[in-house]
């Protein structure tokens, strides 16, 4: 039943292999050839040159939730069309009309975020 | 499947509807400066065009579903959606005056009250249960965000906030529960699981059907606000803008009920199992009769009043899809004393709201029951108008709300459907009821008016003249020639139950 | 046992392993990408249920965008820290787990009757079509359930595929009206609402 994912199989697992055996390859081979003489300027995190201050966790931006939300709904949007663009030739002229008042109805969300200043970020 | 210019030409209301709000909300975000007055105004001329359309399928309508199936534009559809456009339009021009007092007038607004009618209309129309669940969700999150329309206020942001949370969780209860029915029927098309229930052996005791019909009364029982879930409805109705909470104590009512009778008295055919459901109908009834009554008396802020009159109306409802399941000789009964009611609360309700709506104090909106007192005097007509919307929704003879309750009880008293006692709680809760709305009636009318900077102040733009008066006419006329109405009803009623004898066939 | 029932297992296993880690990982963001493998041992779940679109659907909906939408609420609440927090109600714990085993018992006790009874589901018409137009033949699989389910989408589910539509506008309406920070300016006057913050 399964038959048609063996070769996506057999291609991850080749994938998880060269991943995995080039870290370890490259750790083992640094391992024994390296010099091991550590000082704090070094083990510092690496920030263009620049003296690291503060932690890494920022607290975001709540505006980046309007961003995040608009993401999903084109995302939802774009999903309806995998399975129309499979069929799309059997659907004929319907199947054109049908997803054109679709994107239609939601290109004008999209000039209405535009206009609204939703993609602006003040 | 072909689509014919016929199965436009019986979804036209819906997409006049649906293409309006798209225009307006266009028309506000590439003019900003554009009057929101005049966006009213265009709104409401699509209402009535809409209108116009959809009173052509007035009384009968056709009963062989369009579109595969997914909308059935008979009478039936055709009452709710007229009761759904009035609604609308009503709340629309109770709203416009509110708006700009408040100072949160965007286009946003007028675009989701129609998308919210279009959410409804839809659920009204649906033949088929995934039609019915787009509808609620459409209806449901235009309601969420007009809820939280008031950015800056903390109520309207608590608002949405426990609306949007508490209807996401009932949403997945519909959506679970149409999951089991289609395990049950193989289909979510009403018709076919109709074929499916009446079809199959012991349907009455299937497990699997028993827990899917047990879901989606969870999930409409939310929409409509009956005990036990109710508990969002009075904080919900408090924060929300008041405009806003006029126009969804209605429509959400109105579509909710729509879609909920005609999923069950279509879909679940059979004595034995519309006996059982019937049962667990009716003491949700009950239950939410008492409930939202005794909690009505205790309230001191008029939303919260309505929020919970809102609830024990949509107990009395219940009673009359009560009737619907447990009366297989003549369902049509119950089915025409619930299109009643919903017309008939639609006018009182926004009616009520409406009086709200005009009345300020120092800059705030007056909300306090104690603060109507000798408003009565100060603004006669308001305060008659007020009296006459208490009455009717008390059901005081000879008012709309009297008219609706007397179907609801005749339709109930049917020796067939057995419940006796279920017709006393609603007679003696609506006498509690009394209590609560004479109050209003009395501070009006029996306390001493304040003067000065503390009174109240009323005041009606044409706008919200027009809606008042609207909502008077129409539980005024309700009242006097109740029967034109209740014929009409009838007839669709008859043609739904005859749309439910062809699904067996 | 076969290759494809060891599969299952080895899915179904990590499926529920990683769902345990994302309750108990102290870390939310860990708990976040522990809940990634979730979704995508799911994914493959409905692959062996021959379930193509699904699978890719999970993915791509719920492995992104949903999980870009979770990670975002971490970091805006700035949860990154690895401490134990206090429960915000006594016995929280107690009713949580509680809960879940009534639930866990319900659905066993479900699966049982579903499992053990005699045929109490009506054979209809509905269910025969059903079951015919969701059979592949054989080794056509993945491209004949995604083409069957576009025409169904785009013929006789048009109307519901195009109220989606309308549903995502509302949506974005929703969005834009409450989380953006500030509305351009319009012609409305201030409005006399003194109560106003």
């Amino acid at each position: 039943m399964l038959n048609p994912y063996i070769p996506v199989l057999i291609l991850m697992a080749v994938a998880v292999a060269v991943a995995a055996g080039m870290s370890v390859a490259t750790s083992l081979i640094a391992r024994i050839f390296r010099l091991r003489r550590p000082n704090p300027i070094k083990s510092q995190p690496y920030e263009c040159g620049m003296t690291p201050i503060g932690g890494a966790r920022v607290r975001f931006s709540v505006k980046f939730y309007l961003v995040a939300m608009l993401f999903i709904l084109f995302d939802v949007e774009a999903i309806f069309l995998y399975p129309w663009a499979v069929v799309h030739r059997h659907l004929g002229w319907l199947g054109l009309v049908e997803m054109g008042l679709f994107i239609g109805i939601l290109a004008a969300g999209y000039l209405y975020l535009w206009k609204r200043g939703a993609f602006e970020w003040d | 499947m072909q689509i014919t210019p016929r199965d436009i030409w019986n979804i036209s209301p819906h997409l006049v509807v649906a293409a309006l709000g798209l225009i307006i909300l266009l028309i506000d975000a590439i003019w900003p400066r554009i009057s929101k007055r005049q966006l009213a105004n265009l709104a409401l001329l699509g209402l009535i065009g809409a209108g116009a359309l959809q009173a052509r399928f007035w009384p009968r309508g056709q009963v062989t579903p369009v579109l595969g199936g997914m909308i059935v534009p008979d009478g039936y559809t055709a009452f709710f959606n007229l009761v759904l456009l009035v609604g609308a339009g009503i709340s629309l021009l109770l709203s416009t005056d509110y708006l700009e007092w408040d100072g949160s007038a965007h286009g946003e607004y007028h675009a989701l009250v129609l998308f919210t009618a279009f959410g409804g209309m839809v659920m009204a129309a649906a033949g088929h249960l995934i039609v019915v669940f787009l509808g609620l969700e459409i209806l449901s999150i235009s309601l969420y965000i007009l809820a939280g329309y008031q950015r800056e206020r903390r109520e309207s942001q608590e608002a949405a906030l426990k609306y949007f949370l508490l209807g996401a969780f009932a949403s997945a209860f519909f959506l679970y529960g149409m999951a089991l029915v289609y395990g049950y029927a193989g289909s979510l098309d009403l018709h076919a699981i109709a074929r499916a229930a009446g079809a199959g052996q012991g349907a009455a005791a299937n497990q699997l059907l028993l827990t899917g019909i047990g879901l989606l009364l969870v999930g409409f029982g939310f929409k409509v606000a009956v005990v036990p879930f109710h508990i969002w409805t009075p904080d919900v109705y408090e924060g929300a803008p008041t405009s806003a909470t006029a126009f969804m104590s209605v429509v959400a009512k109105a579509a909710g009920f729509a879609a909920f009778v005609r999923v069950f008295a279509l879909a679940f055919p059979g004595a034995d199992l519309r006996h059982q459901v019937g049962a667990v109908v009716a003491s949700i009834a009950m239950l939410t009769m008492v409930v939202g009554n005794t909690a009505a008396v205790l309230q001191t802020n008029i939303k919260r009043l309505l929020a919970y009159s809102s609830i024990a109306h949509a107990g009395y409802i219940l009673v009359g899809v009560v009737a619907v399941l447990r009366n297989p000789a003549a369902p049509a009964e119950g089915v025409s004393a619930v299109l009643f009611y919903t017309l008939a609360y639609t006018f009182m309700n926004l009616g009520a709201f409406a009086v709200v709506l005009a009345l300020r104090r120092r800059g705030e909106e007056l909300l306090n029951i104690e603060e109507y007192a000798g408003l009565g005097f100060r603004y006669p007509w308001l305060g008659a108008l007020m009296a006459l919307f208490m009455l009717s929704l008390a059901g005081m003879p000879p008012t709309a709300g009297f008219f609706a309750k007397l179907y609801l009880i005749r339709a109930a008293l049917s020796p067939l459907v057995g419940m006796w006692w279920l017709v006393i709680t609603l007679a003696l809760t609506s006498v509690v009821s009394f209590y609560y709305y004479i109050r209003v009636v009395t501070v009006m009318y029996m306390r001493p008016a304040v003067e000065g900077e503390q009174a109240p102040q009323a005041s009606a733009g044409p706008h919200l003249g027009t809606g008042l008066a609207l909502a008077a006419l129409g539980t005024i006329l309700l009242g006097l020639i109740p029967a034109g109405i209740l014929q009409a009803a009838q007839q669709i009623a008859e043609g739904l139950v005859e749309l439910g004898g062809m699904a067996l066939r | 046992m076969n290759v494809a029932n060891l599969g299952f297992f080895l899915v179904a296993g990590l499926s529920i392993v990683s769902a345990g880690f994302v309750i108990f990982h102290p870390n939310p963001v860990r708990s976040a990408l522990f809940l990634v493998v979730n979704f995508i041992c799911l994914a493959i779940l409905y692959l062996t249920l021959n379930a193509q679109l699904l699978a890719a659907l999970q993915v791509i909906v719920y492995a992104g965008a949903i999980m870009v939408l979770f990670l975002f609420v971490i970091m805006l609440l700035n949860l990154g820290g690895e401490r134990a927090r206090e429960d915000a109600l006594a016995g929280q714990k107690f009713a949580g787990g509680f809960l879940a085993l009534v639930v866990l018992g319900a659905l066993s006790v479900g699966l049982y009757q579903v499992v053990s009874a005699k045929e109490t589901r009506p054979v209809t018409d509905a269910w025969r079509l059903e079951q015919m137009r969701f059979q592949a033949p054989p080794g056509k699989e993945g491209e004949v359930q995604i083409a069957q389910i576009g025409s169904e989408l785009f013929r006789n589910y048009l109307y519901p595929f195009e109220l989606t539509s309308v549903l995502l506008l509302v949506g974005l309406i929703g969005a834009v009206l409450l989380a953006k920070r500030r509305l351009p300016e319009q012609s409305q006057p201030e409005g006399q609402r003194r109560d106003r913050p």
